[in-house]
């Protein structure tokens, strides 16, 4: 009874395997590659006959070092390996009330034992009792906390201490290959890039806006801009 | 919440209400041929009589409950093991451009039981699994588990419906059946679709780019858009990426984000219908239906609001979380920005009561109380709307508790579709409904007192409580979304979540098809004046209150030390 229950159960896995596996996913390539080769190929785009990578993938704008190349759009932070490493799609997986993501002593940041001068919610980088600390004996906080993020992203982009920053900016995305940001974090962007390229700012935001990729249908995601598209069009702008 | 999020959730319900009725009705007679011709037969009987002859199966005849249990258990043990087989032995086969290596043992089992199960669970993450391992391991298993779902369900309404009958159909037919006529078609039009908003499908290697500042990059391949459309559409959720529905590859745009959700709901919700059909009873299926939609909503309408609105404590850190024309803005950690927080929030919860578990958003950066609807989501035991079939069965389980509380609160021997409900399918209803609770919280309690389980924790305090007990609710459940900061590819994770994952699959079924076994030997008893009707409102809000108590007295304690405490301690406010 058994046996014979194994046997139908070998030989149904084996015609379903054929048919579910085989015939099924060889149709459906067939069709993507005849009718949606661009997309089923990874939607890549070329720059002078070059593939620079995938509209759909975002990529990190920095130098060897790691700092954000200012002439470029920078995308969101990226949890994926060293950042926007296609290899290795990932999420923070932070809590909501981790304080590797928000910071220490919200409630009372003046008792922060490790709080400093520009962030008052430090979180000290290094373990228990052998903190690091920067040449002016401050402690070394960590780069990662909303706090910190916001206070390096009006640093970059000139804006005034305090003021809000798109909350996109500030946070890493659930895949760590979110190729897009929000319309008003590229606008907060867009003196410090026209400045780093010499050109005039108006020019810059109307890119910013004739980018936008507007809600499919109307209703469905939300409006985003493609960093990697953008930076693409910033540079064709200064190739004409 | 926008206007374009709520006219998105229009199309989306709208959407459901149109494929209910046509796709059910469609089922109804792939189960049941005394209903009509279903369409494409003759497509579709060309393809199955070949199997049915290479496999000596007399599409015909039938089988006694016990017989198709067992079934069920020699198809799963035969192809888990190939499966493992498959895992361990990747390097050395085919179609594995990456030249990724054998997995190990522990991750190989977990694996291979999470797919079998229909929990797709993913211990492991990119750069893992080879192409052939994806598209033939592990999408066979999104295919069968599936079906096998589906299966149990058509046995156990036939044992509802049939009168004095000693068998509940054929587990072989109605395995193929489902595979060849419903999962296929539907998959197939669907990887189109997903594959026209960018959706991957190729078999290259990752190819390394120069990128526009000129660092490198390496671009993944693959053949995803077949393996996404069944993920979705039979309730699977294994990414093929280790982000999953996050993955720009695996969900490029809103459109397909949208396309995703429908299909993670078409058929459980569908399932009702085609259980109205079959019971001649279409009323009695719009009750269930109601039901399941009511608390679908119900918590979609939590999480999405929750996390649009965001997070107080990303404020205080210098973070614009308000919705303006310019940003989504909300709780965006986590979260992708084409989706925005509205997005994940309907993907959430879909994904949490359908037994699907894929993810657009990380759930462990959800807020407290919306990763918290999203555990209570599936601590419901699934049935909201459920799993392809394991939904159904799971409400009607929840239905026959309803009928005998009623029962009780007038003194009658209590009847569900004519047939009485007596002592032995009580005692099955009860050791259906008191598994998990066992389960779920006995594992995670001897978690909390294993070194190195709680070591696996990403994040402390009442959020690593929470992190714990979704890894174990989403294991029984068989939904496979994970609060992912939980380091799960140890060998305690490993094995006592695929020992969940097998008791959580199998034994219900188990149940289920033994109450059906034992429901089809019955007579059936015309109602009387005094027969408790079950296909009214009255009866759906008792079906409804009856849910809401019995999992809220399981897990209440559980939940106000995870979710609640986290969100009370960090002023998220009411």
């Amino acid at each position: 009874m058994l046996r014979r229950q194994l046997v139908t159960g070998l030989l149904v896995t084996a015609c379903l395997l054929v048919l579910l596996c085989g015939v099924f996913p060889l149709a459906v390539w067939g069709v993507g590659q005849l009718a949606f080769n661009h997309q089923a190929n990874g939607s890549l785009v070329k720059v002078h006959g070059k593939t620079v990578g995938s509209s759909l993938i975002g990529q990190s704008f920095t130098d060897n070092a790691g700092n954000a190349l200012p002439q470029f759009f920078q995308p969101r932070p990226s949890a994926a390996g060293k950042g926007y490493d296609a290899g290795a799609s990932a999420g923070s997986n932070l809590g909501p009330s981790n304080p590797n993501l928000i910071g220490n002593n919200l409630d009372d940041p003046q008792n922060n034992p490790y709080r400093t001068p520009s962030d008052p919610y430090c979180v000290p980088v290094g373990a228990d009792g052998g903190y690091q600390k920067n040449p002016d004996g401050t402690y070394a906080c960590n780069p990662n906390t909303v706090p910190e993020r916001s206070i390096a992203y009006r640093q970059l982009n000139g804006l005034a201490a305090g003021s809000p920053v798109p909350v996109d900016a500030v946070t890493a995305s659930g895949s760590g290959l979110d190729p897009d940001i929000s319309v008003a974090n590229a606008l907060d962007q867009a003196g410090r890039v026209a400045q780093a390229r010499h050109l005039p700012p108006a020019q810059v935001v109307d890119l910013i806006h004739r980018r936008i990729d507007h809600r499919a249908w109307g209703v469905l995601g939300e409006d985003t801009v493609n960093v990697v598209d953008l930076n693409i069009a910033l540079d064709r702008l200064g190739d004409a | 919440m926008t206007t374009a999020g709520w006219v998105e959730l229009a199309i989306l319900i709208a959407a459901l209400a149109v494929t209910t009725p046509l796709l059910g009705a469609y089922m109804a007679k792939v189960y049941d041929p005394t209903l009509g011709r279903p369409r494409g037969d003759r497509v579709f009987s060309a393809i199955e009589r070949p199997i049915y002859r290479i496999c000596r199966i007399d599409p015909e005849s039938e089988q006694r409950w016990s017989t198709y249990a067992l079934s069920l258990l020699a198809f799963s043990l035969v192809s888990v093991l190939i499966l493992y087989a498959q895992l361990r032995l990747q390097g050395h086969l085919l179609l594995n451009p990456d030249r990724y290596k054998g997995i190990e043992p522990k991750l190989s089992f977990n694996t291979a039981v999470s797919f079998l199960t229909n929990t797709n669970w993913q211990a492991y993450g990119d750069g893992v699994m080879s192409q052939l391992s994806q598209m033939t391991g592990l999408a066979f298993h999104n295919f069968v588990s599936a079906a096998a779902g589906a299966a149990v369900a058509v046995a156990f309404i036939r044992g509802l419906i049939r009168r004095t009958a000693g068998t509940l159909g054929n587990f072989w037919v109605d395995l193929i059946r489902t595979c060849v006529r419903i999962l296929l078609p539907l998959a197939f039009v669907a990887a189109i679709v997903l594959m026209s908003q960018g959706v991957i499908d190729n078999f290259h290697g990752a190819r390394p780019v120069t990128t526009v500042a000129g660092q490198t990059q390496t671009i993944p391949g693959g053949p995803l858009a077949s393996q996404e459309a069944i993920k979705e559409g039979g309730q699977n959720g294994g990414g093929f990426f280790g982000t999953n529905s996050a993955h720009p590859f695996e969900n490029p745009n809103g459109v397909s984000n949208l396309v995703e959700i429908w299909l993670m709901l078409a058929i459980p919700f569908a399932f009702t219908y085609t259980f109205g059909k079959m019971a001649r009873n279409q009323k009695q299926g719009w009750v269930v239906f109601a039901t399941m939609f009511a608390l679908w909503l119900g918590m979609l309408l939590v999480i999405a609001p929750l996390e649009a609105r965001g997070s107080p404590l990303l404020t205080i850190g210098g973070a614009d979380q308000r919705t303006t024309s310019l940003q989504a803005g909300g709780n965006m950690e986590g979260k992708e920005t084409r989706f925005g927080p509205v997005g994940c929030g309907y993907f959430a919860a879909s994904t949490t009561s359908t037994s699907d578990g894929a993810v657009n958003c990380q759930h462990d950066s959800l807020t407290p109380i919306g990763g918290g609807t999203a555990l209570v989501n599936m601590m419901y035991g699934e049935i909201s709307p459920g799993g392809t079939g394991s939904g159904l069965f799971g409400m009607l389980i929840f239905a026959l508790l309803a009928v005998f509380i009623a029962g009780l609160m007038v003194g009658r021997t209590p009847e569900f579709l004519g047939k009485k409900i007596q002592g032995p399918e009580m005692k099955l209803v009860v050791l259906y409904l008191l598994l998990p609770a066992i389960l779920i919280l006995g594992f995670a309690g001897a978690a909390m007192l294993v070194h190195s389980a709680l070591n696996s924790r990403l994040n402390t305090g009442p959020h690593g409580l929470s992190e714990i007990v979704y890894a174990y609710t989403e294991a029984f459940n068989n939904n496979g979304s994970a609060f992912g900061g939980l380091t799960a590819n140890t060998a305690w994770y490993d094995t006592t979540l695929g020992i969940v994952m097998l008791a959580g699959r199998f034994l219900p079924m188990i149940a289920v098809l033994a109450i059906g076994g034992s429901l089809g030997r019955k007579k059936v008893v015309p109602a009387t004046a005094g027969t408790f009707p079950t296909a009214t409102p009255l009866f759906g809000g008792l079906l409804f209150g009856v849910v809401i108590i019995v999992v809220g007295l399981t897990y209440f304690p559980v939940v106000a030390l995870g979710p609640a405490v986290e969100h009370l301690a960090g002023h998220f406010g009411l």
